[in-house]
């Protein structure tokens, strides 16, 4: 087993590791407060429309940009809307666009490495430099430039985003096939006669499900500051419908009325910071090596 | 070209220039001497560049037979001269510029125009009747945007190098003010056509100039061109032959990021004045005791416009929806986004002879009286549209996409579902001037003080109606008012055809004015003699340190 030595998160997932992983969150209290803050704004999600005191989208010109105030908790923006029922809202996009991001890069990315891993050779290479193509570019540059072409669009800009982010994915899974591939109790069920396609989804998925979650735990903060980032120059959610990206944007334009920029800021900030919290835990749990990096 | 490199060139130049204009100048300039030229209050105070902070996304070209939208009328008004111009603080009276007299014709139908004697191009070409005319066919031949303001001339003649005659196909009451749009400037026949200007038919597929006049320009005015970084920079420098010098002699026209570090560029002093910041941050800057504001009401409009095209969208299409759509807008609260704003009911501006009176004429929002339109033409459940608008273009201070998401909430009450289409100026202004759009937010104002600009371009027969709006009515009562008020002479008859043609208009035409807002130039207390104009916004050659 000289191949996990180096290659630690290869390994396949052991019993003992799967250890109450409530115990793990207990003894860990950022990651505590970190997984607090997600199940606070999985609450607003879902109960949105029951927190926000207003209609996001009503205006009231005679109120336009009034500080927060007991009315209007966060205050209102240019057209008198009530910030704060908008930056509820807006968590309704915000939030399931960055996770919805991840999954499907995740998804293509794992599909597709899988495949080049496993099938090697020609397609192994193909597959391969076009990973190198697009890890070629800075990747917000890259989505900036699919967003444009495709048109402002909510789902343009997550087309846009997924395209970035695939090819990590399909770069560490086709990593974690080849490794599996080379294991004993692989050679093993090929030995006995198992098919191509039970080896794939049987021996080798399960044994890189772990290093996935790991990197996509961390990498949703990333997916919601960048979906944001994309409303923020106008190429993501289309207004009126509230967004934090543009919220902020809207925000950046008027500094004297700093609550504006302020509230749907420390939006993204708090659930960034909080999936990250989650993110280093999970990566700690799930792989001990790497604990205190 | 670096900063560094920019500033070393033009001042070098200068000097040098400076010199060669105060021996040419000859007035005592032996007792003078070159020497002391260099030294004057104007070469050594005024050495640093007047920087104007502008977003500049609108500039497509700079050459003054083509050029439009609203950055080009500063850089023309400073690199370029026409015939006639109005006085900078009172668009109503005519005054000369490069002509020193004129002559109308009992017919009125024969302009005769005497030239300025010595007037210099900055090649050191003189000026002639000749160049304007050449200027005029070549704005005609183009069929670029503005070649329209050539429809009313039948023929321009230049008998002698001093002597410019310009036939009328019918008499205008109109054409004199006409003549003031900068796109009417005379530029350097010789030099132009080296770099492959003509005058003649077929320049529209045949000139090959407009390019290179988007980085150089080879007029009268106080300063030449220098270069254009399209969406960072233009540049312009004192032209040593111009027969009016400026005050500062160089000018940069920088594009800030956003608005709100143009502001913060005016706040620190990066910037002498700034030009297209939102209502919101003027106000707050009027605290500022180093800021003062130059104000102007807005000669135009910001106007809904709505597509006649039942292939693009069938309900906007319907005449009776469109008067619906008249009805849904809530004027009181647009109006309200900015202090001293008006609503104009229809083309003509409130401040230009001709408008209506919005007590009278405008339109009251009656959300009963569109239900029950849109109901009668078939729509009970209302409809789905899109309105379409540029994500960053400011009219006035009033932010176009800010009004597109109040005009979609008002609408949204009647039962029109309305998607934004809120887009880049790139991808937008191609659409628009196409007439792919729905419904759109759009902005005009008057290249010269006349509301004949707006009829024109708006009208029944005019290019907005036609290509924007997709408006065939070239049989509109409207038509003929107008017609009959451009021969007019006398102006209270003159003004009531005007009137009686907007009437017609109101509930026909494809589009609605939303609002006519204030122009506002906030700037430093460092420079003077910033004069506000409602269509070359403001002449850079005026502005001095203070």
């Amino acid at each position: 087993m000289a191949l996990t030595a180096t290659m630690p998160v290869l390994m396949p997932a052991r019993p003992e590791r799967r250890a109450d992983p409530w115990r793990a969150l207990r003894t860990r209290p950022l990651a505590t407060s970190g997984a607090a803050i997600l199940l606070i704004w999985l609450i607003v999600i879902l109960a949105g429309p029951r927190i926000a005191t207003h209609d996001p989208l009503q205006q009231s010109l005679a109120d336009r940009l009034s500080p927060p105030s007991r009315e209007y908790l966060f205050g209102t923006d240019k057209l008198g809307r009530d910030l704060f029922s908008r930056v509820i809202y807006a968590a309704r996009v915000s939030i399931p666009v960055g996770v919805m991001v991840i999954a499907l890069a995740a998804a293509v990315g794992t599909t597709l490495g899988a495949l080049a891993g496993f099938a090697g050779g020609a397609i192994d290479e193909a597959l391969m430099r076009v990973t190198d193509v697009f890890l070629a570019f800075p990747p917000i540059i890259l989505a900036l430039a699919i967003a444009a072409a495709l048109g402002p669009d909510l789902k343009n800009a997550m087309l846009a985003l997924v395209a970035v982010w695939w090819p990590s994915y399909a770069r560490m899974m086709r990593g974690v096939t080849l490794s599996i591939k080379q294991q004993e109790y692989v050679l093993a069920s090929v030995a006995m006669g198992a098919g191509q396609g039970r080896i794939l989804l049987r021996t080798i998925l399960p044994n890189a499900v772990m290093p996935l979650l790991v990197l996509a735990t961390v990498d949703i903060g990333g997916g919601v500051t960048a979906a944001a980032a994309l409303s923020y120059l106008g190429l993501g959610v289309q207004p009126p419908t509230p967004e934090w990206g543009a919220l902020v944007s809207d925000g950046a334009e008027a500094l004297d009325q700093w609550w504006l920029a302020t509230f749907p800021g420390l939006a993204i900030l708090t659930v960034v910071l909080a999936f990250n919290l989650v993110g280093d835990a999970v990566q700690d749990f799930l792989d001990p090596r790497l604990r205190g990096t | 070209m670096t900063k560094a490199d920019h500033r070393v060139g033009p001042d070098t130049a200068l000097s040098r220039r400076t010199i060669l204009k105060l021996a040419a100048a000859g007035a005592g300039a032996a007792a003078i001497g070159p020497l002391a030229g260099v030294r004057t209050p104007a070469a050594a105070q005024d050495a640093a560049p007047l920087i104007i902070g502008r977003n500049i996304d609108d500039v497509i070209t700079l050459d003054p037979q083509v050029a439009g939208e609203e950055t080009f009328t500063i850089v023309l008004r400073g690199c370029y001269d026409t015939l006639i111009t109005t006085e900078p603080d009172d668009p109503g009276t005519i005054i000369p510029w490069l002509a020193e007299s004129w002559e109308t014709s009992d017919d009125a139908l024969t302009y005769t125009f005497t030239l300025k004697p010595g007037i210099m191009f900055a090649s050191g070409n003189e000026l002639t009747s000749a160049d304007f005319k050449f200027s005029f066919d070549r704005l005609r031949e183009l069929k670029a945007l503005p070649a329209y303001l050539m429809d009313p001339v039948a023929s321009v003649e230049a008998p002698d190098p001093l002597t410019l005659v310009l036939t009328l196909n019918a008499p205008d009451a109109v054409f004199l003010t006409a003549l003031c749009s900068s796109n009417f400037s005379a530029i350097d026949s010789a030099v132009a056509k080296e770099h492959g200007a003509t005058d003649q038919p077929g320049a529209d597929a045949e000139d090959t100039a407009v390019e290179w006049l988007s980085q150089n320009s080879i007029g009268t005015g106080p300063y030449i061109l220098t270069g254009f970084t399209p969406k960072d920079r233009i540049t312009m420098a004192a032209n040593p032959t111009a027969w009016r010098a400026p005050a500062i002699p160089e000018v940069i026209i920088q594009a800030a990021a956003d608005t709100s570090a143009l502001k913060q560029m005016l706040e620190r002093g990066d910037v002498d004045l700034a030009w297209g910041l939102l209502n919101e941050q003027i106000a707050e800057l009027r605290d500022n005791p180093d800021i003062a504001v130059a104000t102007t009401p807005m000669l135009g409009f910001i106007a809904l416009g709505m597509t006649c095209d039942a292939s693009r969208n069938e309900a906007v299409a319907n005449p009776v929806v469109r008067q619906a759509i008249k009805q849904a807008i809530d004027y009181d609260g647009i109006r309200s986004l900015q202090e001293g704003a008006l609503t104009p009911p229809s083309l003509v501006p409130i401040g230009l002879p001709g408008a209506l009176d919005p007590a009278t004429d405008g339109f009251k929002r009656d959300l009963a009286a569109v239900t029950a339109a849109l109901a009668e033409a078939g729509y009970p459940d209302g409809f789905a549209a899109t309105l379409a608008t540029s994500a960053t273009e400011i009219i006035g201070g009033v932010q176009l996409s800010l009004l597109a998401e109040k005009v979609r909430a008002d609408l949204a009450e009647a039962g029109i579902d309305i998607t934004l289409e809120i887009e880049d100026e790139e991808i937008f202004r191609p659409k628009y001037r196409a007439g792919d759009i729905d419904l759109v937010i759009g902005a005009w104002y008057v290249g010269y003080p006349n509301p004949f600009d707006l009829l024109d371009n708006w009208g029944p027969t005019g290019n907005v109606a036609i290509n924007r709006f997709r408006w065939e009515a070239p049989d509109h009562p409207a038509v003929a008012l107008l017609t009959e008020a451009r021969s007019t002479i006398d102006a209270t008859a003159r003004d009531e055809l005007v009137r009686e043609a907007q009437r017609a208009l109101l509930l026909d035409a494809p589009y609605t004015m939303l609002i006519q807002p204030v122009f506002s130039y906030p700037y430093r207390t460092t420079i003077t003699g910033l004069v506000a104009n409602p269509t070359w916004n403001f002449d850079p050659a005026t502005i001095a340190r203070a």
